[in-house]
């Protein structure tokens, strides 16, 4: 009867050994030393746009006969 | 003294247990006697981004004064005495808003012929740093007025980010021959910037 008994408490000191052990084991693998927080970069080139105007009239043209021949031309 | 096979079982457990406890008490408590790190790692987007906070030049309506050539007018508010149009004080201005230094480059819709048209048109640029913002255009290729081409050309190796160093004036001038096209003439300045 004493050996019965002395054999069960050897198989659940084993038991609790293997739980603990389990547990300290899966505690170690999912630590997390490393919290990356990366983004990729932008390699787009930025192209920006300007404008330029303006407006030219046709030059008036002085015309020099019409004004020596009194203004009259036909 | 002699072990029995259970003894020996008995005996490895318990230290499974001690050894299993300490490890997992260090844990929770954060008690370690071994070095350990934990590193947290934030990169910063590069970002490469530029703007035209003036983006239009007007020089208005105007004609080659008769009997004249042709009339040259820029962007520094230069008297225009062989024509009727008036120089703009400013020209283009050219930020970089982002937070990476960039090399900029410069290019035209149109060359001077095909935008202005005539005899011996001139359609030209030049770079400078804004009032304040000395030292944004490190590598200056045009310090003085020259030529657009269609092609993108670079004009500063380097266009900082700093506040007070990220500004560019892209001054314009302009020969309007007498016999050029007429109407309403505008041309399109694309700038680019670029970086490794």
């Amino acid at each position: 009867m004493k050996k019965m008994k002395s054999k069960k408490s050897v198989i659940i000191l084993v038991v609790i050994a293997l739980i603990l052990a389990i547990a300290a084991v899966s505690l170690r693998l999912t630590d997390s030393n490393e919290v990356p927080i990366a983004g990729e970069e932008d390699h787009k080139t930025p192209i920006g746009t300007g404008n330029v105007g303006l407006t030219v009239l046709p030059s008036i043209v002085e015309d020099k006969l019409a004004d020596n021949s009194g203004g009259n031309q036909e | 003294m002699k072990f029995s096979g259970r003894d020996v079982i008995s005996y490895v457990a318990i230290f499974v247990i001690v050894v299993s406890l300490a490890s997992i008490g260090m844990k929770f408590t954060g008690y370690d006697t071994v070095d350990d790190t934990a590193r947290i790692n934030v990169t910063v987007v590069t970002s490469a981004a530029i703007n035209f906070t003036a983006d239009f030049i007007e020089f208005g309506v105007g004609s080659v004064t008769e009997g004249q050539a042709g009339a040259t007018m820029d962007t520094e508010g230069s008297a225009v005495p062989t024509g009727s149009w008036t120089s703009p004080a400013t020209g283009l201005v050219l930020e970089n808003i982002g937070n990476v230094n960039v090399s900029l480059g410069l290019q035209a819709s149109d060359l001077a012929q095909d935008y202005l048209g005539g005899t011996g048109p001139l359609f030209q640029y030049m770079v400078s740093n804004s009032s304040g913002d000395t030292g944004s255009c490190n590598g200056n290729t045009a310090p003085s007025y020259t030529n657009f081409t269609t092609g993108n050309v670079e004009v500063c190796a380097e266009l900082g980010t700093d506040a007070g160093q990220d500004e560019v004036d892209i001054d314009i001038k302009l020969y309007i021959p007498s016999d050029s096209f007429t109407g309403n003439l505008t041309a399109t300045i694309t700038a680019t910037g670029t970086y490794s």
